[in-house]
């Protein structure tokens, strides 16, 4: 949509567009130097996931670094897409740089000494950690989500769905096999042996770097 | 005994209406290798959610106005940005804006024109201050100050690319200029009136040279 016919659109017709939609409309009034339309915009997109980025930052960062990792990540989702550089749909995009800024923020040298080994791995050192409310997320996430993806990426498509529907969309086993055509005791089953290899993987440290 | 499944369920059910769905909270509820299944499928669940549906009752309440007034500023900017990063900055370095403008000052070696540089600043956190205009020398200085490469702020600032208003152009900004007058009346770079600007053109010295001739 050139800026010369730039049209300003009603908040109820914002959020019915899609994420990339919201981003091409902050770009067109921009150009057309409509700050209220941007300023709206930005603020349907922002507030559709801040929140969601808080809390996945929050399973991996320490609490007072939350706020300041999850913004961080967030400006930068924005800011590539607005400027051509994301690669797919903004959602997974976004996801991509909250995994990135969550990595940085333990290389960043200022947290050098406190990135070392899992708490799991000091159990029986009391002191090792100091807060130890804190500092365990770190242990808990930073490469969990590989035995995730990893397991994930084992199964056919058709597995795949299954899992999609019945363990991260929440759907009754019942719903998830009239979806997919399996029965309802295979979701149960393939439900089973992804949670199995998620936990062997975690387990014998196959996704750690 | 709590298992994996039913707090993952318990996690879902709670995000989905609303509620605090506080991951931390139910991840200490189980402990070892349950503690890290668990935060990695809820993990997995929060990344594959879908865009909250806006909500301007809410809205307020939430952390996003913070985020999408400097983003703002930024996007409708001369200064890419800044406007969002060199607030975070400060802030991460735990320094104050008038101390970092007296450092800055000092670094550039322009003590007695601290108030200059101190609109200058401001000008540069508000998206006023079009980024290419400023120096390889006041990004070496900010960045040794916020902790920061050189490179990041530079390459901050022209985010977003060309198009932003100048200063003073734009009704956000005017709004935003309005909310410190004193900064408004004595920009240099946001001079409205053809005797302020010729005026200033008189003045035009080393700490313009190093903001605005890039």
């Amino acid at each position: 949509m050139a800026h010369g016919n730039f049209r300003e659109l009603q908040e109820q017709e914002l959020t019915a567009l899609d994420d990339d939609g919201l981003i091409d409309y902050i770009r067109n009034a921009r150009a057309a130097g409509k700050g209220d339309a941007v300023t709206l915009a930005l603020r349907i997109l922002v507030f559709g996931y801040l929140s969601t980025v808080e809390r996945r930052v929050a399973l991996k960062v320490p609490p007072e670094d939350v706020a300041d990792v999850a913004l961080d990540a967030m400006e930068s989702a924005i800011r590539s897409a607005f400027d051509g550089e994301s690669v797919g749909e903004f959602r997974s995009w976004m996801h991509t740089i909250v995994n990135r800024r969550i990595v940085d923020y333990w290389r960043s040298p200022q947290r050098k000494l406190d990135t070392v080994p899992l708490p799991e791995e000091h159990e029986r050192e009391d002191d090792q950690w100091g807060d130890v409310s804190s500092v365990q997320f770190e242990g808990v996430a930073v490469d969990a989500q590989k035995a995730i993806d990893t397991a994930y990426q084992e199964l056919n498509a058709e597995h795949q769905r299954v899992i999609d529907l019945y363990v991260f969309d929440d759907r009754p086993a019942a719903e998830a096999a009239q979806e997919t055509g399996a029965s309802e005791q295979n979701v149960h089953q393939i439900a089973s042996r992804y949670r199995r290899r998620v936990r062997e993987l975690l387990d014998n440290g196959d996704t750690r770097t | 005994m709590t298992d994996v499944e039913s707090l993952l369920r318990e996690f879902i059910a709670e995000h989905r209406a609303g509620g605090a769905a506080d991951p931390r909270g139910f991840v200490e509820r189980v402990e070892g290798l349950d503690r890290r299944e668990l935060a990695a499928l809820i993990d997995a669940y929060l990344s594959r959610a879908p865009r909250r549906e806006w909500d301007r009752d809410e809205y307020p309440r939430s952390r996003a106005p913070e985020l999408v007034e400097s983003l703002s500023r930024s996007v409708q900017g001369a200064s890419g940005l800044w406007p969002s990063l060199l607030p975070r900055l400060r802030a991460r370095a735990r320094i104050k804006r008038s101390d970092l403008v007296g450092q800055l000052a000092e670094r550039l070696g322009a003590q007695r024109q601290r108030d200059k540089v101190e609109r200058y600043y401001h000008q540069m956190e508000q998206g006023l201050l079009p980024s290419e205009g400023v120096s390889d020398q006041v990004l070496e200085a900010l960045a040794q100050i916020v902790g920061q490469s050189k490179e990041t702020l530079r390459r901050a600032g022209a985010a977003f690319g060309p198009g932003g208003p100048a200063a003073g152009e734009s009704p956000a900004f005017t709004r935003t200029a309005r909310a410190e007058p004193s900064y408004e009346a004595q920009a240099p770079g946001a001079a409205g009136l053809p005797e302020q600007r010729a005026a200033e053109e008189d003045q035009w010295d080393e700490v313009d040279r190093l903001f605005r001739a890039g």
